[in-house]
């Protein structure tokens, strides 16, 4: 496009930076909550509708069934431009990038380089753990078990030297210990940093350069970088942030975490170089010839050791393992900076799943397309949810009136039951909108199930039976009761009550 | 007007090199055309002509995404990032913490330089003016940390020391990796920051950034390469950025701010009510200092040249798959900024800045004439031109001197790409400069420096587009260094 301007004022014209501009708008502000998935017949279908239904700015989904792969795609690359997702587009893939850093690491550990349970500080003496108990005993295995026990997640900036990784880890004496290694699981991107100083130490080489010819080159994974300045060369997604949904989305600045993070976060890259990375995981450690881990290190990897999450999924070297009746997943997910994103593959069934999506709501999406895909590849559907009762007093602490801009959510309890009954309110006179919408769609009621979090809900009937309404507790110094109710990705935050 | 779609790209693929440029009668047509013409992916230009500021682009950021390229995308500007490291020192000499006449080792004790006279005697206006003999393009990667300037200076023992500080022109990068260090000492900053406080912030240019994570969130071209009309372009990988460079070609930004820039040194350092230098040290810049060519000089940062007595400040830029251009006449009050996103920008940023100061100042430089060789001249001339990247053999061939270059691999020295011209002697004076007439390298000149030394009296350099080499025999070191691919920046 070519434009000749001339100014009138005689002053020069100051282009505005993209970032500046009104961030587009693309919530559908009243639009209701989404009511079930529609029966998808392809995975195009599929992603191009649940793009929409959850308003994500872009998603890329690559599946891997039985010797295909199919790639789907919707929605733009960022919010700015308007380019369309395509299949090249690079996402940043963020903690999924801790398969990777622990995959290289044991790859060092099959060639006698370094050991899972050795103590770190054989690599790092100078290690500053303040608890002198930790310092001595912590092991390469309780890191990529997030068992560690050290506080895990601090973004300082610490340079773009390769000396970021030393300086990060110089700092960890600040660090509190909440548990003894091994004790417990809690997930701990800062154990990631040190085991990128521990394989920079061993090889002598920068932790991204063991990544690349460890893993990009051998797999061919040719879309996957670290780093802003090789990851501008490809077409990328930019993330986007939902802080306040009446503003809609704003461009992710900073683009990306400081160096440190690369190895608990910082691969760019598409869906497609994932589900060829998984099926080396699957396949024992070795694709189209190249071996990148021995069989037994790979399926180590995928030995669950410490449960973590649901009653079906446990922790094992980097991979979460969910073990569903007749279905076993590997999982990991990843969420930086405007992204969301995960990896998941069984492989027993050859089914491998992949999912990139840039915008904050972007698990919604992704959780539904994998549903989505369970039943239209493998015709699996996951397990039900199991009920559990909790007391009339919890139930009556998550009770009250939940807002979102001009969505209201009214909380209550009947004898048995929590009632949600959610409706939009018109603007102008704060009252009731008569959207002609029946009843049904908006009154529902809910049971609590089995769940790491403790009050999770799903509607028990009616057209929207299995939908999941999350209540967060989410105090704050000043507000002690504070709490979130989430439901399809959306939260609200309470507004009146608790109405016991 | 649209971007040009697949099939007009396909079509100037495949056209013969076109003759002559048309009589565009808007800035926007100009752009559109050379963009064409050139077979370059995206061109943006803004001219501030009496009071107006005109912009316009042509083409796209990438050819991988197409994005259609905007006037504000964000471009490397390569080598015109020199005229911000000298405009960030020269604060430093405005405020007394910097002499330009102090040997750089008051700044930089541990130099390493292997020649001791040149070590004691280089000083700062050596370096902004590229007057101090050091051999300049070396590049190297030092990582990405705030210690890479130190790096790089810490193995500045390698650089060959083509002439006595001052005594030349010789064009040269490494001597801003030294003035970004000075600088990174005397402010106690990062060269980045120093320059984001000292002269971004104060002047306005919100467009400019330093670091690709920055651009990546923004508007920006991405670079090409064309390694031949046939193969067509591709995109240029990695995204060239070495942190120790960066004061020597490393920054990124607009037309419309690189516009701005330049108005700031018109208006004597003060823009807006913030005064970066003062009015004097803005002057000095623009003021020649050393002799670079037919018709050119070096003041403290700025080449100048000048044509029928009016002076043209201004600078290039080259960085991987990106061409830049900068140029400000200050009697005029005229300026124009050209980023290009590919190798053959520098074509079209030459033809659409002589439109522009024909259509808008009805000035035109008329291209120098051919005149007869001297043939006793051209055999002096003739024999073997080596720097470490490059290797030129010139050969007399009556009318003119037949070049034949052999890149090198400055990692291992092997022979890399060919190219061959022809060089006729111009019009320069009472000076012999011979100018390429095809190719590459058309309308560069070669221009032959007599600097004996004692161990070779009759030592003669050749200087091709502002580089310089030795003809052989020349004092050699050993090479020990391992460097990345050369890249002009």
């Amino acid at each position: 496009m070519a434009k000749d301007k001339a100014k009138d004022s005689g002053k020069t014209k100051k282009a505005k930076d993209v970032g500046e501009e009104a961030p587009p708008v693309i919530a559908e502000e009243s639009a209701t909550w989404p009511n079930g998935r529609p029966n998808y017949t392809s995975l195009a279908a599929a992603v191009q509708g649940e793009t929409a239904r959850f308003n994500i700015p872009g998603v890329q989904v690559a599946i891997f069934h039985k010797g295909t792969l199919d790639v789907g795609v919707a929605g733009v690359a960022d919010l700015v431009t308007k380019q369309p997702v395509t299949p090249e587009t690079i996402f940043q893939i963020g903690s999924i990038s801790k398969i990777f850093t622990t995959t290289v690491a044991l790859s060092l550990v099959d060639e006698g380089k370094l050991d899972l349970d050795t103590p770190i500080v054989t690599w790092v003496p100078e290690l500053p753990l303040a608890d002198e108990e930790a310092r001595t005993t912590i092991t390469l295995r309780h890191i990529f078990s997030h068992s560690a026990g050290f506080e895990g997640d601090t973004f300082e900036d610490y340079g773009r030297g390769t000396d970021s990784v030393l300086k990060a880890v110089l700092d960890f004496g600040k660090l509190e210990q909440w548990f003894r290694p091994g004790e417990l699981f809690s997930y701990n991107n800062n154990g990631f940093v040190l085991a990128a100083l521990v394989m920079e130490r061993v090889t002598g080489q920068e932790f991204e350069q063991l990544v690349q010819e460890r893993i990009f080159t051998p797999l061919k994974l040719e879309s996957s970088v670290y780093f802003a300045e090789n990851a501008i060369t490809y077409p990328h997604a930019l993330g986007h942030f939902l802080k306040k949904r009446e503003d809609g989305y704003e461009i992710a600045k900073p683009y990306s975490f400081p160096r440190q993070i690369n190895a608990p976060g910082g691969i760019i890259g598409t869906a497609a170089d994932l589900v060829r990375f998984a099926q080396a995981h699957a396949n024992g450690g070795e694709l189209d010839g190249a071996r990148i881990l021995k069989q037994e290190t790979a399926e180590l990897m995928q030995t669950p050791i410490i449960n973590s999450w649901d009653q079906y999924t446990s922790y094992g070297q980097g991979w979460w393992i969910s073990e569903y009746p007749g279905l076993r997943v590997v999982v990991h997910g990843g969420s930086t900076l405007g992204f969301k994103a995960t990896l998941r593959f069984s492989p027993e069934e050859d089914f491998f799943f992949a999912a990139l999506t840039n915008g904050d709501p972007g698990a919604s999406a992704y959780e539904s397309l994998w549903e989505w895909a369970l039943k239209h590849y493998l015709d699996y559907e996951l397990p039900e949810n199991e009920p559990i009762e909790l007391g009339k007093k919890e139930l009556d602490g998550l009770t009250g009136l939940y807002a979102r801009q001009n969505m209201r959510i009214k909380v209550t309890r009947d004898k048995k039951h929590i009632v949600v009954r959610a409706y939009d309110i018109d603007p102008e006179s704060g009252e009731e909108k008569d959207d002609g919408r029946p009843e049904s769609s908006k009154t529902f009621r809910l049971e609590p199930f089995a769940s790491q979090r403790p009050f999770d809900f799903q509607v028990i009937d009616g057209p929207s039976k299995g939908t999941i309404f999350q209540f967060l507790p989410r105090p704050e110094k000043d507000d002690p009761d504070r709490i979130l109710i989430r439901v399809g990705g959306r939260t609200a935050a309470r507004a009146e009550g608790p109405f016991a | 007007m649209a971007t040009r779609s697949e099939s007009e790209n396909d079509a100037v693929e495949t056209a013969a090199w076109p003759e002559g440029r048309p009589a565009y009668t808007s800035l926007a047509a100009a752009v559109q055309g050379e963009a064409a013409r050139w077979n370059v992916p995206g061109v943006a230009v803004a001219v501030y002509h009496e009071g107006e500021l005109i912009e316009a682009s042509a083409g796209v950021t990438s050819i991988a995404t197409k994005v259609p390229l905007q006037p504000h995308a964000v471009f490397q500007i390569g080598s015109i990032s020199k005229v911000f490291a000298t405009t960030l020192a020269l604060t430093l000499v405005d405020e007394g913490k910097l002499d330009l006449d102090e040997p750089v080792i008051t700044y930089v004790p541990e130099l390493p330089l292997a020649d001791a006279e040149a070590r004691k005697t280089i000083t700062m206006r050596h370096l902004l003016s590229h007057s101090s003999g050091l051999e300049g393009d070396r590049f190297g990667d030092y990582g990405r940390g705030d210690d890479a300037l130190d790096k790089a200076i810490a193995r500045f023992d390698i650089l060959e020391q083509w002439f006595r500080p001052g005594e030349a022109f010789a064009y040269c990068n490494t001597g801003f990796y030294l003035v970004g260090l000075i600088t990174n000492r005397l402010t106690g900053k990062s060269w980045e920051a120093a320059l984001q406080e000292r002269v971004l912030d104060p002047w306005g240019l919100s467009e400019t950034v330093l670091f690709a994570e920055d651009a990546i969130t923004r508007h920006h071209a991405v670079g090409h390469f064309l390694p031949s009309r046939e193969a067509g372009l591709v995109i240029a990988r990695p995204y060239w950025n070495r942190r120790h460079a960066t004061p020597a070609g490393g920054v990124l930004s607009t037309v419309g701010d690189l516009v701005t820039f330049a108005q700031a040194h018109l208006n004597g350092g003060e823009l807006n009510g913030a005064r970066v230098l003062k009015a004097e040290t803005a002057q000095l810049m623009q003021t020649p200092f050393i002799k670079a060519g037919v018709n050119r000089h070096y003041g403290q940062g700025w080449s100048i040249e000048t044509h029928d007595g009016v002076a043209q400040i201004g600078h290039g830029g080259a960085t991987d798959g990106f061409r830049a251009n900068l140029t400000a006449i200050p009697e005029k009050g005229f300026v124009i900024a050209q980023l290009t996103n590919a190798d053959p920008g520098r074509t079209a940023m030459e033809q659409i800045e002589a439109w522009a100061l024909e259509h808008y100042l009805g000035i035109t430089h008329p291209k120098a004439p051919i005149v007869p060789a001297d043939a006793s001249r051209l055999d002096a001339i003739a024999g073997v031109y080596t720097r470490h990247s490059m290797r030129t053999t010139l050969t007399a061939a009556g009318d003119h001197l037949a070049a034949d270059v052999t890149l090198l691999d400055p990692d291992s020295g092997e022979e890399g790409g060919q190219r061959t011209f022809a060089a006729y002697p111009i019009d320069a004076g009472d000076e012999w400069v011979y100018r390429v007439d095809s190719g590459e390298f058309a309308g560069l000149t070669m221009e032959f420096l007599d600097l004996p030394t004692a161990d070779d009296p009759n030592r003669l350099l050749l200087r091709l587009a502002g580089r310089v080499a030795a003809k052989e025999p020349a004092p050699k070191k050993p090479r020990r260094r391992t460097t990345k691919k050369a890249t002009d920046a």
